[in-house]
């Protein structure tokens, strides 16, 4: 595996050298420098033959559009139950805890339920400060007394990276967030004038 | 100190999003890992189901 992972990297690394300086024709000579540079550090040959040749190896990462997208900073700043709450399908398995090394696997089927995002993103209360936080359980029933997780989270942060999602993921093109950068002081004069109107046409 | 006072007055919110909803199907289904994992795959793109995976040997 940390092989593998090595060949992808030196790939991805051949490729940019190579975009890089398109005009030089040595760079074939630079990229068999540097694999006989990588097979004498670390005593392994990636993809030599094919690389020798000037082509691109069928299983990097480049030719197969493995690249993972760049990840927003909204996104990243995510804990882990905010994570849950702008995922569109949940995914329940059973975890154990292999024997050796303290890593975690999974046993069993696993089963992805569909979350209703919208629902439940319009549903979280919107405290005055944006930065407020509140605190949440993720449950599986509501009438069940145990929860699945239980934390603090940020609405405006699930609303930020949901706003964020809409605009570069197809996924999430069906869903729609009520309030669009919403501003209490604002709202507040609103309420109060379609209160006071209310109550004069009522009386 | 307040503030820590001000979270602990207030009601625990408990949500269930995914209640009462059908499995679903794993072989069906395009894109899902992409839809489990947004942090993961923020454009949704690139997932097992695109055909651009078929190059691979």
């Amino acid at each position: 595996m940390k092989q593998i992972l090595m060949t992808f990297f030196l790939l991805s690394t051949l490729k940019t050298i190579r975009r890089m300086s398109p005009i030089i024709d040595e760079t074939r000579i630079h990229t068999r420098s540097f694999i006989n540079s990588m097979i004498d550090q670390f005593g392994f040959d990636p993809c030599h033959r094919v690389l020798s040749k000037g082509n691109i190896p069928t299983r990097s990462v480049l030719l197969n559009n493995l690249i993972g997208g760049k990840l927003p900073d909204e996104i990243r700043i995510l804990n882990d139950l905010e994570r849950h709450l702008i995922a569109i399908r949940l995914p329940f398995m059973k975890m154990i805890s292999l024997p050796k090394g303290g890593q975690k696997g999974f046993k069993g089927p696993v089963v992805f339920v569909p979350s209703e995002v919208q629902n439940t993103v319009n549903s979280l209360p919107r405290p005055p400060n944006k930065s407020a936080v509140i605190r949440l359980k993720l449950k599986r029933n509501l009438n069940y007394r145990g929860w699945y997780k239980y934390q603090m989270i940020c609405p405006d942060r699930a609303h930020d990276a949901l706003r964020i999602l809409q605009k570069i993921n197809q996924n999430y093109n069906e869903i729609e967030i009520d309030d669009d950068n919403y501003d209490y002081f604002q709202w507040d004069e609103h309420l109060i004038n379609f209160t006071n109107a209310d109550c004069n046409d009522g009386w | 100190m307040t503030i820590l006072n001000v979270i602990q007055e207030q009601n625990i919110i408990s949500i269930v999003s995914a209640e009462k909803n059908c499995p679903a199907s794993l072989l069906r289904e395009k894109g899902l890992e992409a839809k489990v994992f947004p942090h993961l795959f923020p454009d949704g793109k690139n997932t097992y189901d695109d055909n651009t995976r078929d190059q691979i040997k």
